[in-house]
């Protein structure tokens, strides 16, 4: 991965900071474009119908547009009161979502190992219980799925507790 | 809202994951999603489990930029520490010209090379060679330039795609007439090739000589047997066999094999002493044959080149091996046959390069080259 991102680095810089963007958004964008593209291969979602720099500069290039198409409606809806067309999530839900998800995220770094590399390795990586057993030297699936649940449970009361 | 407990599917914490994670069978989930249209608890358990599921992949994400900020940091404290070295990318782009102009100079060198080892080769053989090479190129018939694996179709000819059979050998018989007519035309080219040649042959390798005399009224005899010297080096011979349709009206000249998928040879008056009686070819032909052995492998074990001849439609590619006591046939077949097929496959000679293999099963005709004629002959004489 660091050999892609400095291999793309130039690239996408250039880009990100002739549409309004920084040197740290470029880099963000390119990190995230690269953990992206992580995902979807770990997944087998990925499909290798081009060079893997065009795919990953077509991302950040979708992704930033997108940022920046964001950003407009913001201060939009800030100014006018504009309303949202029906099948686009409103900005407001956006934000929600997203403070939701980054609070789950912080109530999973605070629970530790083992539940947080479990809870990763499902929800996050989608490893099957059979590989989370052997990855992690659990006796077997069903021993994982029943610490699965103790887990979420913990991450649930954790949650209600920062409420 | 008074709904069954069981109807409550978000109670398995399993199945709602799945479901949220999209890893069920999609008529699955959308029997599951229909219930979520009336059930505001089950709609609940979804939203809590996708947070659960976007907050993951927040963390996995932020833990992996992470991780890759590390990295870099640490490439970049490696680029800091060896002020020469040039970033990786300039060193791909270098590398990649690098290589590919060795490659290219590679090639010329060779290319050059071969040139010049060409133009030598060619600068040494006999101006009267120049001239003929240059008015005509070798042809199999010659048997001047006969090597082990020729494909079948240099070795027959152009019209290796005739079913062998019954209502064929008229057809036959005239192109092998034509065959012949221009053989004889090219004869007396090749003839003067080949002696040009053998007198070259004599001065340089005495041991290859084969008694040649410089007479010219023993030139024609001595040809021949140059021919037959240069022939006899071949060994190996692929023939396409053909799976024939229509029986043969009349068994000519059948040979029985003997255990052991021997096939014995037939003299001249000889009878078969089997209990089927066989009978000599009444042709009219002295049709002698040596002593062959009937093989099978499978046509996986084909060689590349052969396998996409074998996929024609009734075709079966044939190994046939000059070895000094017999004649060996190798059938490569799709399907495997029984050993008591093979024991009890029969010969019929039509003529001199064609016969067919009669098997209980099918009858497979096939066309020798003129080189494997030639030695069958010769094998055949030294056998009387």
């Amino acid at each position: 991965m660091v050999r892609l991102y400095e291999t793309n680095e130039r690239q996408v810089t250039s880009f990100v900071t002739r549409n309004n963007g920084s040197q740290d958004d470029a880099e963000d964008m390119l990190q995230e474009a690269l953990v992206i593209l992580w995902e979807r291969v770990r997944a087998g979602r990925y499909e290798h119908t081009s060079k893997i720099s065009t795919f990953v500069f077509a991302m950040v290039k979708n992704m930033w547009l997108r940022r920046i198409a964001r950003s407009k409606r913001e201060v939009a809806s800030d100014m006018q009161n504009d309303p949202t067309p029906s099948n686009e999530k409103s900005v407001l839900d956006d934000m929600i979502e997203t403070e939701e998800a980054a609070a789950v995220s912080i109530a999973l770094n605070s629970l530790g190992d083992p539940c947080r590399q479990l809870l990763l390795l499902y929800y996050w990586e989608e490893l099957s219980m059979d590989d989370i057993a052997v990855q992690m030297g659990f006796a077997n699936a069903d021993t994982v799925k029943s610490k699965k649940y103790q887990c979420k449970k913990a991450l649930e009361k954790l949650l209600r507790g920062s409420e | 809202m008074a709904e069954g407990r069981s109807i409550h599917w978000t109670d398995d914490d399993e199945l709602l994951s799945k479901f949220v994670l999209h890893q069920l069978p999609e008529s699955e989930e959308d029997t599951l999603s229909s219930h979520l249209i009336t059930c505001g608890k089950c709609r609940h358990a979804i939203n809590e489990e996708t947070t659960i599921v976007a907050g993951a992949r927040l963390a996995g994400r932020a833990a992996l930029k992470e991780q890759l900020r590390l990295r870099l940091s640490e490439s970049e404290q490696r680029v800091a520490a060896s002020p020469m070295r040039k970033p990786a990318g300039y060193q791909v782009l270098w590398t990649q010209i690098a290589s590919v102009a060795a490659v290219v100079t590679i090639l010329i060198a060779v290319g050059v090379y071969n040139n010049w080892f060409i133009s030598n080769s060619w600068n040494k053989s006999t101006p009267q060679e120049q001239v003929a090479q240059k008015q005509e190129p070798p042809t199999p018939e010659s048997g001047n330039m006969e090597s082990k694996e020729s494909p079948p179709e240099k070795l027959l000819g152009k019209d290796m795609d005739q079913p062998i059979g019954s209502a064929e050998q008229d057809h036959f018989d005239n192109r092998r007439v034509k065959r012949t007519e221009i053989q004889k035309q090219k004869t007396s080219e090749d003839k003067r090739i080949v002696h040009e040649k053998s007198a070259t042959s004599i001065t340089v390798e005495p041991a290859a000589n084969a008694g040649a005399v410089a007479d010219e009224g023993k030139a024609e005899k001595e040809l021949q047997m140059i021919d037959e010297a240069d022939v006899l080096e071949s060994q190996t011979f692929w023939v396409e066999g053909h799976v024939i349709q229509d029986a043969l009206e009349k068994s000519q000249g059948m040979l029985s094999v003997t255990p052991r998928d021997q096939v014995s040879s037939v003299r001249k008056g000889e009878t078969n002493a089997k209990k089927d009686d066989h009978q000599v070819s009444k042709s009219g032909n002295d049709i002698a044959m040596p002593t062959i052995s009937l093989n099978q492998e499978p046509s996986s074990s084909l060689p590349a080149a052969f396998q996409y001849r074998q996929d024609r439609q009734g075709t079966i590619q044939t190994l046939i091996e000059n070895n000094d006591s017999a004649i060996q046939m190798t059938l490569y077949l799709d399907s495997p046959i029984a050993d008591s097929e093979l024991r009890s496959a029969k010969i019929h000679v039509i003529n001199t390069d064609s016969l067919v293999l009669n098997l209980p099963s099918q009858r497979i005709g096939l066309r020798l080259p003129p080189a494997l004629q030639s030695q069958i002959n010769t094998k055949a004489k030294q056998v009387k």
